[in-house]
């Protein structure tokens, strides 16, 4: 395995490629940025390493399965990023634009044009706000979804992403909206949950009323400063007070 | 289970925006935030002063303990750390923290139950004492807020761009902010003259007075019209603004774009005597 530094773009760059989106639109689609590069300032070196082997195997399906393994790959190719690391916009331009250019394309542009076009361009080949590099960058958000997986399921991160993909409602409904999610004790404690009994996962209403039931359970309780087994009893109080509620 | 300004809970809470405990104000002081720069470890002192004579006697009992939630939304980091009441210390490791952090403490009960003497609490709560069962949040700060990364030290003037075009008189400039830097255009001549400005010795000072603090009471008014943030620009601007504690309402411009570039004119001298 041969590691390459993680370089990242000047901030003019960055900026001319944020503002310049129409001009290069024949780059994002077919011809890429190698010229560009040469002239310089794409070549800013991190103190960082990461193996490129797995980031060639990207698959641009849009599948949850692909969306998957995809964060897995990413992952264990730029393990070494630190959080605050992976909010840099100018190491994804770099990868967006020259090392998974092809997989961006293919994953996000195949079939746009027009406003489409361009609009998804700005969505996924930059990550410049919160939003961008958690959900919209073609490569930042797989980073992001197995940092997440992994810091809710430390011992399966495989299964809290698989979790986290049943549907697309779930993911907007965890990592989307981290003003309950951010908090691990609780997070974490839903994803056991529905790891031990995807009963919950079956359908959107019973997801609902799940939350329905733990917002009531839990309101006022620092889960922070329980025990994990007490956490657990007391979403499983959850589950069993949302299948009854729905039982026909 | 949010914790937020306005939450209210059907039991006594210590808060500035409750009234449960009259006589008890619940205050988290926090010391400047250290970050070392080699490792971006940052470390966060503090002193956390319940000032209720229950609940100081409960936590030196062990009934009720303190912890503080660190939370920074840019890098998905949230935690919850042990406190002791009175001064206290933590230590996010490097890597962690990036724009705005946001620190929250809390008291809560350890015991199976605590039962609050109706003495302490508002008289809304009865005339019986009030029983607490474990885990119960029993007292929450207010919020505090800070910045963490090196995004703050990136000098003001980066935002800017100066641009050289014919369309604009010599003499003149004029800002354009539909892009991700603030474009500041000027005659070619008058370009070339600010680049001499800008690489002498002590141009800066200079240029920041004479052409960067009149473009920032424009951009100022830009930006509290219209909220932005798809712009560099304008984080940047609202990241400064937030660390140096100035609103973007748009109001008394020229004293916050002085604030903004670190009062300027106050060092134009040293510009001018390392000149002469």
């Amino acid at each position: 395995m041969s590691l390459n530094k993680v370089l990242y773009v000047g901030q003019a760059v960055a900026d001319q490629l944020i503002d310049s989106i129409d001009e290069n639109v024949d780059r994002y689609c077919s011809e890429g940025f190698q010229d560009l590069a040469e002239q310089g300032n794409w070549e800013i070196a991190t103190n960082l390493t990461y193996d490129p082997g797995p980031l060639k195997e990207l698959d641009p399906a849009r599948t949850a399965e692909a969306e998957i393994n995809n964060s897995i790959l990413v992952w264990r190719s730029l393990s070494s990023l630190t959080p605050s690391l992976a909010t840099e916009n100018r190491i994804w331009i770099r990868f967006t634009h020259l090392e998974c250019l092809g997989f961006s394309q293919k994953r996000w542009l195949e079939g746009k044009t027009g406003e489409a076009l361009t609009k998804a361009i700005r969505a996924h080949f930059f990550a410049d706000t919160r939003t961008r590099w958690r959900d919209d960058n073609a490569v930042s958000r797989l980073w992001w979804n197995y940092w997440i997986a992994q810091r809710l399921m430390p011992e399966d991160p495989e299964k809290a992403l698989s979790i986290i993909f049943r549907s697309t409602d779930m993911r907007l409904n965890t990592v989307e909206r981290p003003g309950l999610f951010i908090r691990p004790a609780i997070s974490a404690g839903i994803l056991r949950t529905f790891a031990s009994d995807e009963w919950v996962l079956a359908r959107e209403e019973r997801w609902r009323k799940f939350m329905t039931e733990l917002n009531k359970a839990g309101a006022g309780k620092v889960f922070e400063a329980m025990k994990e087994t007490e956490i657990d009893q007391l979403m499983n109080r959850c589950l069993d007070r949302a299948k009854s509620a729905l039982a026909p | 289970m949010k914790l937020k300004g306005d939450t209210r809970f059907p039991y006594p809470v210590l808060a500035s925006f409750t009234d449960d405990y009259p006589a008890a104000k619940f205050n988290l002081e926090v010391e400047p935030v250290r970050e070392v720069t080699e490792t971006g470890e940052v470390e966060i002192r503090g002193e956390l002063r319940p000032g209720e004579q229950f609940l100081d006697h409960a936590l030196a009992e062990g009934m009720l303990e303190c912890g503080l939630y660190i939370t920074c939304e840019h890098t998905y980091f949230s935690e919850f750390l042990a406190i002791s009441p009175g001064n206290w210390k933590v230590t996010v490791a490097g890597g962690n923290l990036r724009g705005v952090v946001k620190l929250r403490a809390i008291i809560y009960v350890a015991a199976e139950t605590l039962s609050v003497p109706a003495g302490s609490i508002h008289e809304e709560f009865g005339e019986q004492d009030f029983l607490l069962r474990k885990y119960s949040l029993a007292g929450v700060s207010d919020e505090f807020e800070f910045e963490a990364g090196l995004d703050k030290l990136v000098p003001m003037e980066s935002v800017f761009r100066l641009e050289s075009t014919s369309s604009v008189e010599n003499g003149l400039f004029r800002v354009g902010t539909d892009t991700q830097a603030i474009v500041i255009q000027v005659h070619p001549t008058l370009y070339n003259s600010l680049n001499q400005v800008r690489n002498s010795g002590h141009g800066r000072q200079i240029l920041l007075s004479s052409l960067y603090l009149p473009c920032l009471i424009e951009v100022l008014d830009v930006a509290s019209r219209d909220k932005c943030d798809h712009l560099r620009w304008y984080r940047a601007i609202e990241s400064r603004c937030r660390q140096v504690g100035v609103e973007l309402d748009g109001k008394d411009l020229l004293r916050k774009a002085q604030l903004l570039l670190d009062c300027p004119v106050g060092k134009v001298h040293e510009a001018v005597e390392a000149l002469s």
